[in-house]
């Protein structure tokens, strides 16, 4: 899985993950809808996109959902399973919990500098 | 030649850095994707950037190939008895010889000082690797590795870092040298922990398997018991080092055989325990041919037969294994992922 010491997702398999939240999407699709969601922050690279949906797929956290040829291209589709959705929920709560803490202590800082 | 056919030349040229394996099942998709993505942004190049990544990707794809020849079940087996055994065999000579309470050897006696309350140096890389399995037995597999790591660089430290700090202890053109290594563990020891710590960091979690790693940490510290007390009935010493370990192939032997015997009987009722005592056992048996190898290459006779032959041995399983793992794989790639021109693909 695509985590470290505190199971915490890297950004740009949380972005492929959300992407896929949406429904299934094709790899330039995924790449689009992470920059979308990123606010261009985060332009996933072909090379670096399938290393990620390849593990994943591995991890059975995404899974390959059918292939079609459109202008003599192959595209193949990807959809997140239940258990990457339970997964992105789950990175979704602790990254909502943090910023709420951030915010707390910039509120407490606020009503210290104001008294 | 139209803008599109060299674009689409330059993109396979790049995933041919992938291997042949990974180019079936995924490099029609990828070119599709870099194709797609090049139209969209009225590209008739590739963006910056774009083919270094793909370059990068495709060697660690082709490093990871190599690993994953091993299927995946019998990669975190291997991978858990692996570290299992390097954590047993660490704590019993920690604990047995580098601060055992028996007859060990006295540094002071030759004007050397010891390593604290061990005996020499040679207890940080045990200790470094009990560690390492601690932090991959609570599954902080990134710390374990990083610790697997360090244990691996101890091993290869250990005798320049001792050298140096121990040549002015003695008098006498590299006395002190010669004495201070006296007391490290054996190159053969080194070898062997520092090629277990790598296999270790192979995988991305030591000891996924844990029951594998439990069970190969548990048989090594009883079978170095054993042999230490076999040892103390011998001999009447209940010192065993880890260099008369290694010249102690009739233990080693017996152990190997026993690890045999007790992976055919769990062989049906608990294939995971069959395969971790079968890896253990193979990885002894690897040990001791190599040791045996090094130290009795050159005497003649049954010593020189069984390691140039024990080592032959494993090197033409475990070929022969990778080889067929690696053809069966290749072609389950191709079945399984249609090609659009699979005659460029290969490799």
């Amino acid at each position: 899985m695509f985590v470290g010491m505190t199971n915490e997702l890297r950004e740009p398999t949380f972005f492929v993950l959300a992407a896929l939240a949406g429904g299934r999407k094709h790899g330039y699709g995924i790449i689009k809808d992470a920059r979308d969601l990123s606010a261009g922050r985060v332009t996933l690279n072909v090379g670096t996109l399938y290393s990620a949906l390849e593990r994943l797929s591995g991890d059975g956290l995404v899974a390959r959902d059918s292939e079609e040829v459109v202008d003599g291209r192959l595209r193949r589709y990807f959809r997140l399973t239940d258990d990457g959705a339970a997964l992105l929920a789950e990175e979704a709560d602790r990254l909502e919990a943090r910023a709420a803490s951030a915010r707390e202590r910039l509120a407490s800082r606020h009503q210290a500098a104001l008294s | 030649m139209s803008s599109e056919t060299t674009l689409e030349a330059r993109y396979r040229n790049a995933l041919r850095w992938y291997p042949p394996v990974w180019r079936a099942a995924n490099g029609d998709a990828m070119l599709g994707t870099l194709l797609e993505q090049a139209a969209d942004e009225q590209r008739a190049h590739p963006a910056p950037g774009e083919l270094a990544d793909l370059r990068i990707h495709g060697m660690r794809e082709r490093a990871r190939a190599t690993v994953t020849i091993v299927p995946v079940d019998g990669r975190r087996t291997a991978s858990a008895a692996v570290v299992g055994l390097g954590a047993g065999f660490s704590l019993f000579f920690l604990a047995a010889y580098e601060f055992g309470p028996f007859d060990r050897p006295n540094p002071a006696e030759y004007g050397l000082p010891t390593f604290g309350a061990a005996l020499s140096p040679g207890a940080v890389v045990y200790a470094v690797w009990l560690v390492a399995f601690v932090l991959a037995a609570f599954r902080w597999d990134r710390t374990a590795r990083v610790a697997l790591g360090a244990a691996a660089l101890a091993s290869a430290l250990l005798y320049p870092v001792t050298v140096s700090a121990y040549s002015t202890q003695v008098d006498g053109p590299r006395a002190g040298e010669t004495i201070a290594i006296a007391f490290l563990p054996t190159p053969a020891t080194l070898v062997f922990l520092g090629a277990l710590a790598i296999i270790g960091t192979i995988g991305r979690a030591p000891l996924e398997s844990r029951s594998a790693g439990l069970t190969a940490f548990g048989l090594t510290v009883v079978a170095l018991v054993g042999t230490a007390v076999q040892n103390l009935v011998r001999t009447g010493s209940g010192a065993l080092s880890d260099s008369s370990l290694w010249h102690d192939e009739r233990s080693l032997g017996v152990v190997i055989a026993a690890l045999a015997v007790v992976a055919m009987i769990l062989r049906r009722r608990a294939p995971s325990g069959a395969t971790t005592c079968g890896a253990v056992a193979c990885l002894l048996f690897a040990m001791l041919a190599g040791t045996l190898l090094v130290a009795k290459a050159d005497a003649p006779g049954l010593n020189a037969l069984i390691s140039f032959g024990g080592a032959a041995v494993v090197v033409v399983i475990v070929a022969s294994a990778a080889m067929l793992a690696y053809r069966r794989r290749l072609r389950a790639a191709r079945a399984s992922s249609r090609s659009l021109d699979s005659a460029d693909w290969e490799a």
